[in-house]
């Protein structure tokens, strides 16, 4: 089966495992919890109802009114302050859900803003995250310098070590700030940091609702939202630095695919009198082969470029033949990269391994030379294809 | 200033004023409407509290207590199916927040889950998603085929055409069967269903919360889970089709800056290379016409391109190809492989006794190149 289908189902079956995983820890760690705490609270709603004598009914009423009122207990929520905050969570995909839009015009623009607002953001942060990683780079490079290493390269294991570092700082400062500000424990102000920084934005803890801090403490609103979005920065570039790769991977295979499938079509066709003309000349080269040294200096290659592919620029060199001199033929097919290929080519005979027809040089061990020159590359080139430079 | 960072410049300002006209926006919609009902909402409630004469502590007490137990009232939220409904919405951000971990340790787990599960979740859809719109491309063209047309190349519109209605028709069908199991209109439905499919997840509406649906209905709530899920898929393929190509953009920029630097610095030095390997060449010919020296050269490409230069040596030299092929030239991109057989050919086909079809090949190169500038900015699908 082709690589991306497989790659698909691995990470299918990986994600509902992983579901089946959390909720079978969720329950073991909440229900019990959820079981006492509901016990609890009805024990002290029948109080309450039996101490005012109010009947279901009534309750309910009162149940309603107050959850209705929830939110304007916490402030007034769509003023300008409230509706930045409000827009803020909508194209960052957090949606506390602390306010939301109780108007259908409200809701129809929600879906509008949220069609055009989120694909730009996404495309922003990933954007200035880039920027980020890239600088950061540089200034490592730098501080390498400095200090006299050695290697002054930046390698992955060092950026991702910083992103980690500045993941967990920017956790840890709005953790401090936010305990203090809405008088949450530390744990629980980080737990609030991280549901919102990776977006999931539950809503069991909003910051902004105390006090009516939307409308009274401005300082305060603005390093939240500063908060918020550095915060989601930082977050973007570790995303960009780690993840982003891996999203595209199967679009990139798919690509090498269409470009060895046109390949071998474009050969087909064109190589018909180039092949043949190759395969003619082992039975001259072999003989020549041997007598060899002499001949190897009146040898003539050249390179020739047979064509380019749309993304990935291939050269494939085709030497010619100059008068009667072989001259090595490298047309290789699918040099890129199907797996079966470079086995193949490991354990067969170069000459003739799938499609790299390599006539005879005089010079055996010019050939023996291309072939591994061949093989290292393409070694190299299925080992540095997965590693994703910076 | 480098493309990249007027780009990103650009999207933070795009962003910032998107936000601000947003903001004016809802509250022009939902101010007045916020203050009338918050006026409504606090005389009802001083007409209850005086009904029934509660004091003004009891009268929080009951607060406190309404709050805490409006999860309860949607149903068992912890049990397995809720547990799972919770982690999907936990691993695919929607995070309705219509139950939350109450307990430290469910705090502290939900967190450790979400790092793991949150990248994993992200390269899934979009790796389902690319393997969708495969199979959108290959049936449409098979389609197009049947029809008879005359082109059967599927365009970047057709496919955009195919995504957005898509979308549309998943967010229909979910708005129809929602609407039908919770009672909601057509339109909150609707609303609901593009809510969760963007992973905003407000929480005001939220499916498997009436009637204790998750433990009840078995079948019900298959649905919803089905459908978060194939929702998020199609949204995502969509995605993947018309975004993610975006969101890589400041890295190939950087890439094929560092490749122009490189091949610069390369080529300055393989240029004397090559200049000082043609005199020496010529004049041995003249005099030997024993060795011939020739170049051309593989460099491996990294990731997205998967290029070979070959680096072949002199005969008889001991020289491997490993030696040659020193790390910095895997970074050679485009512009370092077209640069390159610019300056080489030129340098052999002075050397070369048959010179017609290298100079039948050199303009094909420097076409080569235009096409290559061309090719690298238009993204096939």
């Amino acid at each position: 089966m082709k690589r991306q289908n497989i790659r698909t189902l691995v990470l299918i079956i990986c994600t509902f495992t992983y579901l089946l995983v959390g909720a079978a820890v969720f329950d073991a760690l909440e229900s019990k919890m959820e079981i006492t705490q509901k016990k609890v609270l009805d024990d002290r709603k029948r109080e309450l109802m039996d101490k005012y004598n109010l009947s279901k009914g009534n309750f309910d009423e009162l149940e309603r009114v107050v959850l209705q009122l929830k939110p304007h207990k916490a402030g007034v929520q769509w003023r300008f302050a409230g509706s930045f905050y409000f827009a803020i969570t909508v194209i960052t995909t957090i949606g506390y859900g602390h306010a939301a839009p109780s108007t259908d015009g409200g809701k129809v623009f929600c879906m509008f803003y949220a069609l055009l607002g989120i694909p730009l953001t996404l495309v922003m942060f990933q954007s200035l995250g880039e920027r980020i990683n890239t600088f950061v780079k540089y200034l490592l490079h730098r501080l390498k310098k400095c200090l006299g290493l050695r290697n002054t390269e930046v390698s992955m294991a060092n950026m991702v070590c910083i992103g980690l570092i500045s993941c967990m700082s920017t956790l840890c400062v709005g953790a401090a700030a936010f305990s203090r500000y809405e008088d949450w424990s530390f744990f629980h102000a980080y737990y609030y940091c991280f549901i919102t920084l990776t977006t999931i934005g539950f809503g069991d803890y909003v910051a902004l609702q105390k006090d009516n801090a939307l409308q009274t403490n401005p300082q305060y609103v603005a390093f939240s939202f500063m908060y918020i979005l550095t915060g989601l920065t930082v977050i973007g570039a570790f995303l960009n630095l780690v993840v982003l790769r891996f999203m595209t991977m199967n679009a990139e295979d798919e690509r090498r695919d269409a470009e060895q499938r046109t390949l071998l079509s474009r050969n087909r066709q064109t190589g018909g009198a180039g092949t043949n003309h190759c395969m003619s000349d082992p039975p001259s080269s072999s003989t020549a082969g041997h007598g060899g040294r002499s001949g190897k200096g009146l040898c003539n290659v050249y390179a020739e470029v047979l064509h380019f592919q749309s993304m990935c620029s291939c050269l494939w060199y085709k030497s010619q033949e100059k008068m009667r001199y072989s001259i090595p033929m490298i047309i290789s097919h699918d040099l890129s990269t199907s797996d079966t290929y470079m086995e193949h080519s490991e354990t067969s005979d170069a000459l003739h391994s799938n499609g790299c027809v390599c006539s005879a040089l005089q010079e055996h061990s010019a050939t023996s030379l291309v072939y591994t020159g061949l093989l290292s590359p393409a070694h190299y080139q299925r080992l540095s294809k997965r590693r994703s430079s910076i | 200033m480098k493309r990249q960072n007027v780009r990103t410049l650009s999207l933070i300002v795009c962003t910032f004023t998107y936000l601000l006209v947003g903001a004016a926006v809802f509250d022009a919609l939902e101010s007045d409407f916020e203050m009338r009902e918050k006026e409504q909402l606090e005389a009802e409630e001083k007409r209850l509290q005086g009904k029934y004469n509660i004091s003004e502590d009891d009268y929080k007490k009951l607060e406190t207590i309404i709050m805490e137990a409006e999860p309860h009232r949607a149903g068992v939220q912890w049990k397995f199916a809720g547990s799972f409904y919770f982690a999907i919405t936990v691993i695919t951000t929607i995070g309705y927040g219509h139950a939350a971990p109450g307990t430290d340790a469910g705090k502290a787990f939900c967190m450790f889950y979400a790092v793991l599960g949150i990248p994993l979740t992200l390269v899934m859809f979009q790796s389902l998603g690319e393997r969708m719109n495969t199979f959108v491309k290959y049936m449409l063209k098979r389609i197009k085929k049947c029809c008879g047309m005359r082109i059967t190349e599927v365009s970047m519109e057709n496919m955009v055409t195919v995504g957005f209605f898509s979308c549309m028709g998943t967010l229909c069908i979910g708005a129809a069967a929602f609407s039908h199991y919770e009672d909601w209109s057509f339109f909150q439905s609707y609303y609901y269903c593009f809510i969760t499919l963007t992973t905003i997840g407000f929480g005001d509406f939220v499916a498997l919360q009436k009637n204790k649906a998750l433990q009840r209905k078995p079948l019900y709530v298959a649905f919803s889970f089905m459908y978060i899920l194939v929702g998020l898929t199609v949204i995502g393929a969509f995605l993947n089709l018309v975004v993610l190509r975006f969101l890589t953009m400041n890295s190939e920029d950087e890439r094929r800056d560092a490749e122009e630097r490189a091949s610069l610095a390369g080529n300055r030095s393989s240029m004397i290379i090559h200049i000082q390997e043609d005199t020496l060449q010529r004049s041995r010919r003249r005099r030997e016409q024993q060795q011939q020296h020739y170049k051309s050269e593989v460099t491996d490409l990294q990731s997205i391109c998967s290029c070979m230069h070959y680096h072949s040596h002199e005969f008889g030299s001991s020289n491997s190809f490993g030696s040659q092929l020193s790390p910095h030239q895997y970074h050679h991109y485009h512009s370092t492989v077209s640069y390159r057989i610019e300056e080489i050919s030129p340098s052999t086909l002075k050397n070369s006794i048959l010179p017609s079809p290298i100079s039948s090949v050199s303009p094909g190169l420097h076409s080569f190149t235009e096409n290559l500038r061309l090719m690298r900015r238009r993204k096939s699908i």
